[in-house]
């Protein structure tokens, strides 16, 4: 170490009050390379590509299968190229954007390197904002979008040409899930001490609406997982409920704003 | 109050429990601009927490701290003018040297080429030859020498550290405290260290922390001289075990203990008696002038740091 010649001139004069997303470009750019460098995004997009690619093709396989055995082929076996690409996404979004998304923060807490990147000029609602940002644009572009264009191209050549205005659309509502539950997640995260409890708590909150559902009609539309069924039933022009968007907003919203306010009250 | 008068770091009431321990307690000091704060306490005292809500990681209880004048808070506008060093530095173990001090440029709206004052920062601290390496492969004390280049990335015109030498070799620590001394000029510098000498050495001011309470603030020196005790040091040419008889009995002189050879003469412990330092100190001059002695020494006793943080914290020193 030698201080010789070391320039050290405070660069400027300190600037007064903090902005609340002091800190958050920084912060994100290092996020995205972090899901790249450790090879989190290209996990996702093999897992997610081959269980979506699979149940893409699930619907040529039954009747492969069925024929195969010389039985009838299933009478509400669809074989329709759009249905196959996008229907069977809700089904296992969530779970993907839970596993991926449920040790972001623990993890940073765990070795230290929260508490270090806030000894730096960043704001928490920066911080918390940063790894949901990040955590989105990496889960849709490696969780959704990659695997989405893969089941286009397995149903072109196991059923012919999907509508792809219709696979757009749904790609686009699709994301309204891993939105809400990166939300759920972090929040989640900021208040309990591990990974476990947020996945039990993100895992209740999606199965939520099936199990609700038996018991009071009418309630799981008005819960923030149905965004999923949602999105497909909207982008094939199916007749949706209003009161299932406005519940995602409110429970993403719900779910940011609660882990801004606990971890802006959190000691390190 | 200008911006060159007021301190850099103000602590004021400052007070933290968790549940029922009460970890600082009304902690009130100032730090003057430019000045080099040596941070001392016995572990628990509270210094860490302390830091922490400099830092802006940890809330008060009640009371504040302000950084360059912004009130020191969780969002962290005055995080701008301040570098922290924690007491264990940890950094993203998938980043190299020099990526980490590149990510934390990026913070700082007046740093114009992250690349160059990175590269700056990995020569003064001297860890150039693994600046590429992964931060995983890093030995404590290269974490410790990429702690201190980190806290520094932002050219902060306060700087605080939790022991920053801790980790680190004799030769790691004495550039430490070059370093330290270099950034006097530069920036204000608070640190905490269990290692007194150092403090001694470069500190201008200090504050002693005990069980979260503020036992002294004060510049080293005071300090110091605070604690100069009823005794002198007397060192005598040409004297014999029965001058030690002849001094026990000059005017202010409480007893005389032989302390050995020493400086090509005689030495003494003379303790004096409560207010009458100066008046043996002169009796024993004249003694020596009388009796064709040389006067080598005759000063007051000075305590070292240590002794003074001995007698301010430790129970048995303080009883005694």
């Amino acid at each position: 170490m030698t201080a010789h010649g070391f320039a050290h001139t405070p660069a400027r004069p300190a600037a007064i009050g903090a902005f609340p997303l002091q800190g958050f470009r920084p912060f994100v750019r290092k996020e995205l390379v972090e899901w790249i460098r450790s090879w989190r995004a290209v996990i996702l997009f093999g897992v997610a590509t081959a269980m979506m690619v699979l149940s893409t093709l699930s619907a040529r396989f039954a009747e492969l299968t069925a024929q195969a055995n010389g039985v009838p082929v299933p009478a509400d076996l669809s074989l329709d190229p759009t249905l196959n690409v996008i229907a069977k996404w809700p089904e296992w979004l969530f779970f993907f954007a839970i596993v991926f998304s449920v040790n972001l923060l623990i993890v940073e807490r765990d070795r230290g390197t929260l508490a270090w990147t806030l000894s730096k000029p960043i704001s928490r609602t920066a911080l918390l904002a940063g790894k949901w940002t990040a955590g989105m644009i990496a889960f849709v572009v490696f969780g959704l979008i990659l695997p989405m264009a893969a089941c286009v191209v397995a149903a072109i050549v196991a059923y012919g040409m999907p509508d792809l205005g219709t696979v757009a659309v749904a790609t686009v509502l699709l994301a309204a899930t891993p939105a809400f539950f990166f939300a759920l997640t972090l929040a989640a995260a900021v208040v309990l001490p591990s990974q476990p409890p947020v996945a039990g708590v993100a895992i209740a909150v999606a199965i939520a609406p099936g199990i609700l559902g038996t018991f009071v009609p009418g309630i799981a539309e008005a819960l923030p997982p149905s965004i999923g069924p949602w999105a497909v039933l909207f982008a094939v022009g199916a007749p949706v409920s209003a009161v299932t968007p406005i519940a995602w907003a409110v429970g993403t919203i719900a779910a940011a704003v609660f882990g801004i306010a606990m971890l802006r009250r959190a000691d390190l | 109050m200008t911006a060159t008068s007021q301190p850099a770091i103000e602590l004021t009431n400052l007070t933290k429990r968790f549940g029922s321990v009460t970890a600082l307690d009304a902690v009130t000091f100032d730090v003057p601009r430019g000045s080099i704060y040596g941070f001392l306490g016995p572990n628990g005292a509270g210094k860490t927490t302390a830091i922490k809500i400099l830092a802006g990681l940890t809330h008060a209880t009640s009371g504040g701290a302000t950084v360059d004048g912004i009130r020191a808070s969780a969002e962290g506008a005055h995080r701008r003018s301040l570098g922290y060093l924690a007491q264990e530095p940890r950094f993203y173990d998938w980043m190299s040297g020099r990526e980490t001090l590149r990510y934390v440029a990026g913070f700082y709206d007046g740093i114009d080429h992250p690349e160059r004052r990175a590269d700056e920062l990995i020569r003064l601290v001297g860890i150039a030859d693994a600046a590429d390496r992964k931060v995983k492969t890093y030995s404590g004390g290269m974490r410790q020498r990429l702690g201190i280049a980190q806290a520094l990335v932002g050219r902060p015109s306060v700087v605080v550290l939790d022991e920053p030498a801790a980790a680190l070799d004799p030769i790691g620590r004495r550039d430490v405290l070059e370093l330290l001394r270099a950034l006097r000029s530069e920036a204000t510098i608070l640190y905490s260290t269990h290692i007194l000498e150092d403090v001694q050495r470069i500190s201008d001011h200090v504050a002693i922390l005990d069980h979260g309470r503020l036992v002294r603030a004060a510049a080293t020196q005071d300090l110091l001289a605070s604690f100069s005790t009823d005794r002198l040091v007397v060192v005598l040419g040409g004297a014999s075990d029965s001058t030690a008889v002849d001094v026990a009995t000059l005017p202010g002189v409480a007893g005389v203990t032989i302390a050995g050879p020493s400086n090509g003469g005689l030495g003494f412990e003379v303790a004096t008696r409560p207010g009458a330092g100066d008046a043996a100190q002169a009796a024993i001059t004249r003694y020596a002038a009388d009796h064709g002695l040389v006067l080598i020494s005759n000063q007051r006793e000075v305590l070292d740091l240590e002794s003074v943080f001995l007698r301010l914290v430790d129970p048995q020193e303080v009883a005694a």
